[in-house]
């Protein structure tokens, strides 16, 4: 119980030290700080939340320690679309088409996985896998065609949270992270039966849960934050494949509060990355590219540690 | 049952004070006022133009590829020419900054979006290039000493033109990039400035200002004149390339590559590309 506190506060203490980094660091003046520095940090708090609290309940919901946000082809859409808007000058609508795309996508991994009657998560992973490929030779047309974008198309491709904000934007989008929020809130409070699931779907079903209902309308919530996600940061590797497994590691299996220890723990540390990624070079670095770079050696330690 | 409806409670509890939170995060860009002229320049074209319209007094930041004139090296770099950082261009309070085109598309877009002066000016031709060095004396208050700047420039331009009717035109390959292989057609600036400088470009009637081109197609052209504008390539990379040894310009060795000819000189469109005019002419008319 000690342990637990100490270690609670200590979580605290370093996010509250980072933030103030991250908000101030360099900043020059108030300015930067209100115009830019806080729409980031807000993006990218709920870009890391959004992202680990998902790959956590995919991994299980799919039954597959691979599953991540992105694996079921909507961060393909969503770049898709996000990289249409660019190459046709609507830098403006970028974030709009980037939701559209991951909608449409999802759409049709959906009915592909209908496909012969019933529902079952191999056939939807399979589906998202096929879809994401398609979308991504897209991808590569569009980038072969359009040499002069390059620096969008990575922006998408390796995840980018220095989205700039105008007026009407930041409102729209704090709209749309009240609703995220919301939805994510509505995941941790179903987390008792997401749990469940993980037992397998005999037992989950003979507990009184609805595995198809709920693996459904998980799939459809999951699918619109992933969208929404991509369509502001782009896609961003790594957070939602492995900081759910680093939580597991550390709490040793204690289920109940995984969910929402993954989401903040992600938000985390994605903020340490994107701190990294906006001052360790005279240019910034694409946000993925860090993640990774921190993120697997400190996987492979924990490995190691708990083994 | 208790158990249920405390969760609901909680869950509509925690979602308020989210809501309130966010609503609270109302942020507004505000446009700076400034009394005197500050500019950031982005790309090392404008850069240049700027410098001969304005000097570069007036000039607080630039980005890294903008190396001359000399006097702009002390300045502050916000970025590179593809990715450039909004929080020091903020720091800057630039009254007006000048982009380009290309990638820089977005980063306009972007710069207007938080609220600043960004005025886009890209110059593809001979003719956009006096326009911009019009439009540039226009907004920093420079009007007649751009107007002499711009009358000697469309003088060379003219003498040009006027000295190479007649002359028999050497063919010219220029190589921009040499993997793949790519060179340029009439619409582009360089394109221009070869036929400018009485040369005749054997990819003047590309579908693309750039455009990536067949290693036969050369061989076939058989140009006079090969002009390589790329680092790290030197004439006899291309003597050895099979094949090209029967082009005129490698059996009489004449192929240029960055040591004959600094290519900022032709692929900036600058006042003194225009003066390299000149130099070109001495490549394609030796002997």
């Amino acid at each position: 119980m000690r342990n637990r506190f100490l270690f609670f506060l200590g979580f605290i203490i370093c996010f509250l030290v980072l933030s103030y980094l991250f908000l101030y660091f360099k900043a020059g003046s108030q300015e930067i700080v209100i115009s830019i520095r806080i729409p980031r940090f807000l993006l990218t708090l709920v870009t890391g939340f959004i992202l680990a609290g998902l790959g956590y309940v995919y991994q299980i919901v799919l039954n597959n320690p691979l599953a991540e946000p992105y694996i079921l082809g909507i961060s393909s859409g969503a770049a898709f679309g996000s990289i249409l808007a660019a190459v046709s000058g609507l830098f403006l609508l970028m974030p709009l088409f980037g939701f559209i795309g991951a909608v449409l996508t999802m759409f049709l991994v959906w009915q592909l996985a209908r496909l012969g009657g019933f529902f079952s998560s191999t056939k939807l992973l399979l589906s998202g896998i096929i879809v994401g490929l398609f979308f991504s030779a897209l991808i590569s047309v569009i980038m072969y065609f359009n040499q002069k974008d390059i620096g969008n198309i990575i922006n998408v491709l390796m995840g980018n949270l220095g989205h700039v904000f105008s007026n009407l934007e930041w409102t729209i989008f704090r709209y749309i992270l009240i609703v995220s929020l919301v939805i994510m809130l509505y995941l941790f409070s179903q987390s008792e039966k997401i749990n469940i699931i993980s037992t397998g779907d005999e037992i989950a079903t003979s507990l009184g849960v609805n595995v198809t209902r709920l693996r459904k309308l998980l799939f459809l919530l999951g699918s619109l934050l992933t969208g929404v996600v991509v369509a502001y940061a782009g896609i961003i590797g790594f957070v939602g494949l492995i900081v759910p497994h680093i939580v597991r590691i550390l709490t040793r299996g204690n289920k109940r509060y995984n969910l929402i220890l993954s989401a903040c723990g992600g938000a985390f540390f994605l903020l340490f990355c994107d701190f990294i990624a906006m001052h360790l070079t005279i240019v910034e670095l694409p946000v993925g590219i860090i993640t990774s770079f921190l993120g697997c050696p400190f996987f492979v330690f924990i490995l190691v540690k708990n083994k | 049952m208790f158990g249920k409806r405390t969760s609901i409670f909680r869950f509509c509890f925690i979602s308020f004070l989210l809501i309130l939170f966010i609503q609270a995060c109302d942020l507004k860009h505000q446009n700076q006022e400034t009394t005197e002229p500050r500019y950031i320049v982005t790309s090392p074209e404008l850069a240049e133009i700027l410098a001969a319209v304005d000097g570069t007094d007036r000039i607080y930041g630039i980005t890294s590829e903008c190396d001359y004139p000399l006097q702009l090296a002390p300045k502050k770099v916000v970025g590179t020419f593809g990715k450039i950082d909004i929080e020091k261009v903020i720091a800057l309070k630039p009254s007006l900054i000048f982009t380009s085109g290309l990638e820089q598309d977005k980063i306009t877009a972007d710069l207007r979006k938080i609220g600043l002066n960004p005025i886009q000016i890209y110059p593809k031709s001979v003719s956009g290039l006096l326009e911009a060095i019009t439009t540039i004396g226009e907004v920093t208050g420079n009007v007649d000493r751009t107007r002499i700047l711009r009358d000697s420039l469309s003088k060379i331009v003219t003498d040009a033109k006027k000295s190479i009717s007649g002359l028999v035109k050497p063919k010219v390959y220029i190589e921009i990039y040499g993997s793949p292989i790519m060179s340029v057609s009439r619409e582009s600036y360089i394109g221009e400035l070869i036929e400018l400088a009485g040369g005749k470009n054997i990819f003047s009637g590309l579908s693309r200002e750039y455009s990536r081109i067949k290693p036969e197609e050369v061989v076939l052209k058989n140009p006079d004149v090969i002009l390589l504008t790329y680092p790290g390539v030197r004439a006899e990379d291309i003597l050895q390339r099979k094949g090209w040894g029967i082009i005129n310009a490698c059996r009489n060795s004449r192929i240029y590559s960055r040591k004959d000819l600094d290519p900022d000189l032709i692929i900036r469109a600058t006042p003194r590309s225009l003066r390299s005019i000149y130099k070109l002419r001495e490549i394609f008319y030796e002997k």
